[in-house]
Parts: structure tokens; C-alpha cells; sequence
């Protein structure tokens, strides 16, 4: 994307930009950690799931998280979403320590995730389910909701969420209800709802798991797309190697609760630790099968 | 002070046949049946049905008849209506509905076939002698003597036998049971038997213990079962009758110090207490049951 | 007044009572999804607030129960609802805070048994299983008994309608939408920043707070109040209503409760009673109300009247626009030029 002249598509495209992070590329502050963990450890049921793990994510980057099963990946966002609490170490966001806030806590903060079987509500429409994430509501204590004039700013809402709809070609699903939907469309709704909340950052826990390939293509362009053109900072957990390939800046790869290696796929692949701890279970699987 | 803790004994007794019944049937199918206080009243209605009916048994048979056809009826209840119904609407929400609704349509057909009025069993007068310190009847005895026999049966069940294990299997994690091939079908028809006599014999003693007694006789005792289950932990039979004694034996005392009105409140207490501070109760285990209905 | 007469009005009395009972009870269940198998403790709860607040100091001897401070009708009726909310949220914030999902059918559960046990067996607090006698309603010792019942239904009806209006705002509102996603999945709601507690106990305590309402009004219409008639059967009564009607949706617990309730308090008095069984038409109505659940949790479980599903076209202005807007492609436009 070269300069080109302020046209009218431009002029749109940066506006559309701060409606996301609320920041404008050009006012995009360069680096800083959005998120860091430092020497994050957790067990539970007798099980250290998590062992001595420090990372940082820099503002506007995509990062990846990969690592073999078991590997404590899962866990870990559930640690740094709050929705596990009873974890040692600390984690900051955006310069803010929020160790051992709850999910909830958390997600006002900014730091807003999605789950590996995506969460839709299923009796909601989709209009309503992705509704429920928009940012400064009226209408939403009782006092207000009684009173009424939240109108307006509702019907501003929904256009907010049709054209996030859009933007994910789901627009046509937006009378549907959740239980009505199809897997690859309850992942872009949970998605839709998550950057509806205009985050700071998003976590992603595995949202290609168990989607079309053709959707596939289309939920790899739209992650990109939000990453680039609206800031956006992502730490993604992913098995498919070549999707982490194609989104991510930096590549945080785990292994048996702690981290192994951090870089770019090529530095990775060279890495023997990571190809071991990747391949080392299913090159002895061969091995075994052979005999 | 001795005294209560023998009468608190014997209530216990009651309650932990009642409350083995009912921490099985809610540790292998992980939701609530309300209506299990109904099958205590039916097992009571079954005795009088037997004793002071056509056929004239005695006290001792009629407890079993009791026992027997109590379990028939959970198993009519839970194969004709309960588990259909749960199949169809899966969710906790909905068995709760289902199960609560139930329980007072049975209150309700009781009622249309028993009247409200007033029932006895026939048996010879209880006399009383001392054990030790405390003063039994020859029926407490026995009671006390029966829930000892049943709670090694249950242990012995569920530890020992391979039904046992389908059953432990099948509180742990439904889905994984079923594709392990257990017949779940199966284990469930066996939980509603074995839990339906349970709770019928328990019914019984009721009965012989409150001399007089309506359609109500069950659900009353409902919130006690209720109690000693989650204070002593789900699905450990053990943990059931720990539970039942330590009701029990707390609410006769109690009655010593504070009105007798208010020992529900002091049952209540506990419960919270429990279920807010060690929810898996005093003998469970640590982790949440998984799987679906 | 005729004796017709009297059971027409008395008909639509009871009928807005139940209706005020219902819209509460549907916030809790139908909206929020909290099965509050307790309801009617709360009701009972505020019914017997309002009767303490409103009788006398109790005479002593015989008759027993806490309170009486004598006062008029609109402080007893406001304190009876006070109380009936205080209880909801006493309730509410010891159940949502750590109890898992299924205990907290169990804690309902064991609330309204605990509570009718020590009630009854514990006369000093309210008098026992004899209850309070005496209570009135608004100029009623003014009033003839006629114009008693004529101005009390009328007082229900304005009631239920205010409260139909307010529950209705509360439902069709952003507030209400956080409601329902709380209640089809707590912890997506919590991603997002919605606070399940916080959002949970607020429709349960508006919940209780009308179920007090319809608790003082009732036991001031029926001039007196005791267990034995309020028992569990009651909450299982409006539950059905608003599985027949429509949970979720005010009109349709109020279209189930007429049904539901109406219909079967109607037809009761139709039949004539049994000979020597006076206890048998209860029961009868209580297998019918229950059958009517199971049917529609069997066949229809969203009941009559559906919970209403927000399109986008619902959030359109409903004033047409005096100059042409230009075509905005959105789902469910269908001929161009017109609003979509």
C-alpha cells in the first residue's frame, strides 16, 4: 500500500481504521508491549499445565502461538483472559498489571478473546449476539433502560454491526439465530462480537479449527486485514502451521508448559528444539509403525 | 443430651437409606429428582396398602412389598416418562422443570387415590430398652441395623461389581460411557430401581416412626435428604450416610437449645455453608462431572 | 352485587394478581434464566411484610408474630415489596456468587422447603400455620363490600399495567438483551465484558420486587394469609403459565397466566364439587396444570407466544423519511428504494 492521494476511498478507509482501535495508523504508537507475561506458572487437579512462561506481544504485531498437543497453549490463554485466576507470575496489558483479574475484568479492560469452540448465544439473533459486545451502550443500567432515549445510540450500534457483518459476508445470516448457524458462521459471529468491542488486543484460541477450506481463505484475509489496516494487537493459538505462517509477524512456539523458541517460521524450522518437540512424537509414531 | 443423640441416631438411620438412594440416582444421571421425596411416600402408601389391606402382612413384609414395588414404580416413572422426556429436552434447566413438576403431580395423584386423610400401619407396640446409653425401640434397632447392611451393599456395588463401575463411569462422564458401549440405558433402569426401593423402605420407617402420616410424608423429609447428600458429597454412599448422621443427630440436639421450628434453618445453614465453601461435601471429590444429561 | 357479579370481578382480580406474579417471575426465568424455583417464597415473604406492617401489635396469647406496626395501606404495601426485594437480593447474592449451575436449582429449591418448614412450625415469627387474619385493603372500612371489589380490581388492573409497561421497557432495552446473553452463556457474555453477577442479581431482585408487589396486593385483597395455602403447588402455577404462554416475552406469561390460571381457577368453579371429596378438584387442578407443562415442554417448548427475535429491521426508524434515502444493501432488504 503505497501514498497515494487523499481520495474519498482513502479518506474512508482511515476513518473506518480509528473505528476500531480508536487510533489511526499514521497516530499508531510505534512498539510497546501491549501484552507481557512474566514467568506466568499454573496447575491444577495436580496437573502443571503451565510452567515458567514470559512473552511479550508489541503493540500492532500478530503473534502466533504453536507448540505440540498438551502443551499448556489453551491454558495459557485461559490464564492471561482471566479465566483462570490462581496463576503465579504476572501479566500486564497495555502497561496495566492485571494478574489475577477475572474474565470480565479483564475483557473491560480491553483484552477480549474467543474460544476454541466458539461461543454464540443461542437464542439471540445474530444481530442481537453481536450487539451485546458494542462499547459505550446507553440503556444498559436499569434506571436507563426504564427511562428510555437509548434509541439513537442503539440504531447507531446496528449499523456498526451490520457492516461488521458485512465486512465478514455473514450480512446474510443477521436475522438467523444462534442455534440457526453453521460452524464457520458462529466462529465469525464470536469474532465479530470480539472486535465489536473495539479491544485493545484479541486473543484467538484456535479460530480455524473445524472451518471450511474456502472459509478458511476468507478468515485469514479478514485477520490480516484488521491487523493491518486497523491496528490491531493478536496473539493467535493455531495448529495449522501454514495459516500461522501466512498471518503472523512472530511465532511463539510452547512445548510441555513452557516457552521453546520465538521467530519467524524459517528461523523456527531451523530450530532443532522445535522440530523435535514437533516431530520427535510422530517420527518415533513412524518408526514404531514401520517395525 | 444422650437421648437426642439416640434419637438423632435413628433418624439418621432413615435418612441415610433415603440419602443413599438419592446421592446414586444423583451422582450416575447428575441432575436432581425432585419427585424422589414422592417415592418415599409411595413405599409409605405401599405398606399400608399391604399391612392393613386385602392381604393382611405383617409389618416385616410389608416393608419389603414396600421396598419392591417403590422400586417398580421409579423404574415404570423413569423408563415411561423421565428419561424419554430428559432425552428430548437435554439440559439441567428442563429436568429441573420436569422433575419438580413431577413431584407435585404425584403429591396431586396421591391425593385423588389416597385422600388427604390421616394413615396407620398395623405392628406391635414399640417397647423400649436401653442399649448403653441410649433409649431404642426394637424397630429402631433394626433400622439402625439396615442402614449399616445397605450402605456396605452400596459400597460393595459401586466399588466391586461391574455395574457398579458403569455407574461411577457414567457420573464422571456421560458421553465417554457411551462410547466406552456401556449400555447406559441400562445402568439408568438399574439406578431407578435400586433408588426407587431405597427410598420406598426409607418411606417405611418414616411411617413406623411418625405412627400417623398423609401424602406429604415424603417431601417433608426432602430437604433433610436434601441436606445430608450435598454435606456429605455426591455419589459416595459413604458420604451419603456421614451426611445422614451428622443431620441427624444434629437436629435432635438442636432441639434441646433453640425451638424445634427452627432446626430447618440450622439445616439450611450447613447446606450454604457447604455448598459455598466445599461444594463437592465433606467425603466427595474434587472434580466436576463432565458430559451432558 | 350479585353473587355473578362477584366472581366476574373477583375472576379479573385474581386474574391481574397472577398477571403481576407472572411478569416477575418471567424476568427471572424467561429472560434471565434463572430457574427460581423459590418464587413464591418471596411473594409469601412481602405478603407477610404487608400483613405486619399493616395489623396491630398482635394481641398476645394465642395469637402471635413479629411487628405490627399498623400502618396504612401505601407504606404496608410498599414495605412488603421492600422486604419481598431485600429477600430476592439476600437470595441472589449468596446463590450467583459461587454456587455451580445445578446447585443452584437445589439452593431454590431448598429455600422454599426450609422456609415453609420453619414458618409453619414456628409460630412467634407469623403465627404459625394459622396465619394472619385481619389485613385491608385501601378505604375498605369506608367502602361497602361491593365497592370494595369494584375499586380493588381496578387498583390491580392499573397496577398490572404499569407494571406490564415498565417490565416491557426493561425487556425490549439494551439492558434486557444483556439478560438473555447472561442466560444463554455466561461466560461469552463475560469475554465481552458483561458482568454475569451484577447482571443476573439485577433481574432477580426487579424480579422479586414484583413478586412483592403482587404479595402485599394479594394479602391485603384477601384480607389474611397462611402457609397452608401458599405452598410449593403456587410457584409450579405461574411456572406453567409462562412455559405455556411464552417465556421470555411479557405478553405471552400474561397470555399463559389467563389461560393457564383463568382458565383452570374458571373451570373449578364450574364443576361441582365431589361429594365427600372436597380435597379431589385442587389436586385435579394441579394435574391439569401440570399436564398442560408437560405438553408444551414436550411439543412446544417455547410456548404460545415465542420470545421475540430482534431483526435488523426492527432497529429501523418507524417514521418514514420525507426525502429518499439511498439504497443501503443490509440483510432482509428486499425491494429497492425502500427502507430497508
Amino acid at each position: 500500500m503505497g501514498k497515494t492521494d487523499m481520495s474519498l476511498i482513502d479518506r474512508r478507509r482511515q476513518r473506518r481504521r480509528g473505528a476500531v482501535t480508536g487510533a489511526t495508523s499514521s497516530e499508531r504508537p510505534e512498539g510497546g508491549a501491549m501484552l507481557r507475561l512474566d514467568h506466568v506458572a499454573y496447575s491444577y487437579g495436580g496437573v502443571q499445565a503451565v510452567r515458567d512462561v514470559s512473552l511479550e506481544v508489541s503493540r500492532g504485531e500478530f503473534c502466533g502461538l504453536i507448540g505440540p498437543n498438551g502443551a499448556g497453549k489453551s491454558t495459557l490463554i485461559d490464564c492471561i483472559s482471566g479465566r483462570a485466576t490462581s496463576y503465579s507470575g504476572a501479566v500486564h496489558i497495555d502497561g496495566e498489571e492485571v494478574t489475577g483479574w477475572g474474565l470480565q475484568r479483564t475483557a473491560e479492560f480491553g483484552l477480549v478473546r474467543t474460544f476454541q469452540t466458539s461461543r454464540v448465544f443461542s437464542r439471540l439473533s445474530v444481530v442481537s449476539d453481536v450487539l451485546v459486545g458494542a462499547r459505550d451502550q446507553e440503556g444498559t443500567t436499569v434506571a436507563s433502560a426504564i427511562r428510555g432515549g437509548w434509541r439513537e445510540n442503539e440504531r447507531r450500534h446496528v449499523a456498526d454491526v451490520v457492516s461488521m457483518l458485512d465486512r465478514f459476508s455473514i450480512g446474510h445470516v443477521a436475522n438467523n439465530l444462534g442455534s440457526e448457524l453453521s460452524g464457520g458462521q458462529r466462529r465469525l459471529v464470536e469474532l465479530s462480537r470480539a472486535i465489536l468491542t473495539r479491544p485493545r488486543m484479541l486473543l484467538l484460541d484456535e479460530p480455524f479449527a473445524g472451518v471450511s477450506p474456502v472459509a478458511r481463505k476468507e478468515l485469514a484475509r479478514h485477520l490480516r486485514s484488521l491487523c493491518e489496516q486497523d491496528g490491531l494487537t493478536v496473539l493467535m493459538v493455531e495448529h495449522r502451521l501454514d495459516l500461522v505462517e501466512q498471518l503472523c509477524d512472530r511465532i511463539y512456539v510452547m512445548a510441555e508448559g513452557t516457552i521453546l523458541a520465538c521467530g519467524s517460521m524459517a528461523e523456527l524450522r531451523r530450530n532443532s528444539s522445535v522440530t523435535s518437540a514437533y516431530l520427535g512424537k510422530s517420527a518415533s509414531a513412524d518408526r514404531l509403525a514401520a517395525e | 443430651m444422650l437421648h437426642s443423640i439416640g434419637f438423632g441416631l435413628v433418624d439418621a438411620s432413615i435418612l441415610a437409606i433415603a440419602a443413599l438412594g438419592f446421592s446414586l440416582q444423583f451422582g450416575v444421571t447428575n441432575y436432581v429428582n425432585f419427585a424422589y421425596g414422592a417415592y418415599l411416600s409411595f413405599g409409605a402408601y405401599m405398606a399400608v396398602w399391604s399391612n392393613s389391606g386385602p392381604l393382611h402382612l405383617s409389618i416385616w413384609l410389608s416393608m419389603v412389598v414396600a421396598a419392591v414395588t417403590t422400586g417398580m414404580f421409579s423404574w415404570v416413572v423413569d423408563r415411561g416418562f423421565l428419561a424419554p422426556f430428559i432425552r428430548r429436552r437435554s439440559g439441567l434447566i428442563f429436568a429441573l422443570i420436569i422433575t419438580f413438576t413431577l413431584s407435585l403431580v404425584l403429591d396431586d395423584v396421591y391425593i385423588v387415590i389416597w385422600g388427604t386423610t390421616f394413615r396407620e400401619l398395623n405392628y406391635s407396640a414399640p417397647h423400649t430398652m436401653s442399649v448403653g446409653p441410649f433409649l431404642w425401640s426394637q424397630y429402631d434397632v433394626i433400622f439402625m441395623a439396615c442402614s449399616i447392611l445397605l450402605l456396605i451393599a452400596m459400597m460393595a456395588l459401586l466399588g466391586r461389581t461391574r455395574l457398579g463401575r458403569m455407574m461411577r463411569a457414567m457420573g464422571d462422564d456421560l458421553d465417554l460411557a457411551r462410547v466406552c458401549g456401556f449400555r447406559t440405558r441400562r445402568v439408568t433402569s438399574a439406578v431407578a430401581v435400586i433408588s426407587g426401593a431405597l427410598a420406598g423402605l426409607a418411606g417405611v420407617m418414616l411411617a413406623i416412626e411418625q405412627h400417623t402420616f398423609t401424602t406429604s410424608i415424603g417431601d417433608n423429609v426432602l430437604f433433610l435428604i436434601l441436606g445430608s447428600v450435598i454435606l456429605g458429597g455426591i455419589g459416595r454412599p459413604a458420604g451419603a450416610v456421614l451426611g445422614a448422621i451428622l443431620v441427624g443427630v444434629s437436629v435432635q440436639v438442636a432441639v434441646l437449645f433453640i425451638p424445634a421450628g427452627l432446626a430447618p434453618v440450622l439445616v439450611f445453614v450447613a447446606l450454604i455453608a457447604v455448598m459455598l465453601l466445599r461444594p463437592e461435601g465433606l467425603l466427595g471429590a474434587t472434580t466436576r462431572p463432565a458430559g451432558q444429561l | 352485587m350479585s353473587a355473578f357479579e362477584f366472581l366476574i370481578i373477583s375472576l379479573g382480580t385474581f386474574g391481574a394478581l397472577n398477571g403481576i406474579l407472572v411478569l416477575g417471575l418471567n424476568l427471572q426465568f424467561g429472560t434471565a434464566g434463572i430457574l427460581n424455583l423459590s418464587y413464591f417464597t418471596a411473594v409469601a415473604v412481602s405478603a407477610y411484610a404487608t400483613g405486619v406492617a399493616e395489623l396491630h401489635h398482635a394481641p398476645g396469647g394465642l395469637v402471635q408474630y413479629i411487628g405490627g406496626f399498623g400502618w396504612p395501606f401505601l407504606p404496608s404495601i410498599l414495605f412488603g415489596m421492600a422486604v419481598g426485594a431485600g429477600f430476592t437480593f439476600l437470595l441472589g447474592s449468596m446463590a450467583f456468587l459461587r454456587l455451580r449451575e445445578d446447585y443452584l436449582g437445589l439452593t431454590l429449591f431448598a429455600v422454599q422447603a426450609g422456609c415453609l418448614l420453619v414458618v409453619t412450625d414456628y409460630p412467634p415469627l407469623f403465627d404459625g400455620p394459622r396465619g394472619l387474619v385481619g389485613l385491608s385493603g385501601p378505604f375498605q372500612s369506608t367502602l361497602s363490600a361491593s365497592g370494595f371489589q369494584v375499586e380493588f380490581l381496578a387498583l390491580t388492573v392499573v397496577v398490572l399495567v404499569a407494571v406490564l409497561l415498565v417490565l416491557q421497557r426493561i425487556d425490549r432495552s439494551p439492558l434486557g438483551r444483556i439478560f438473555r446473553a447472561v442466560r444463554d452463556d455466561e461466560t461469552a457474555a463475560a469475554a465481552v465484558g458483561q458482568d454475569p453477577w451484577r447482571r443476573k442479581t439485577a433481574a432477580f431482585v426487579i424480579g422479586g420486587a414484583t413478586a412483592g408487589l403482587g404479595g402485599a396486593l394479594f394479602a391485603t385483597y384477601v384480607g389474611g394469609w397462611d402457609p397452608g395455602a401458599w405452598q410449593t403447588p403456587e410457584t409450579l402455577v405461574l411456572l406453567s403459565a409462562l412455559v405455556v404462554g411464552g417465556r421470555g416475552r411479557p405478553l405471552g406469561a400474561l397470555l399463559g397466566s389467563l389461560f393457564l390460571i383463568e382458565g383452570i381457577n374458571e373451570a373449578g368453579l364450574w364443576i361441582p364439587t365431589i361429594a365427600n371429596r372436597p380435597d379431589l378438584l385442587p389436586s385435579l387442578q394441579g394435574i391439569a396444570t401440570a399436564a398442560a407443562l408437560f405438553a408444551f415442554l414436550w411439543w412446544r417448548p417455547q410456548g404460545i407466544l415465542p420470545e421475540r427475535r430482534e431483526r435488523v429491521a426492527d432497529f429501523e426508524r418507524r417514521r418514514r423519511r420525507l426525502a429518499p434515502r439511498r439504497v443501503r444493501r443490509t440483510a432482509g432488504a428486499t425491494e429497492p428504494g425502500r427502507l430497508a
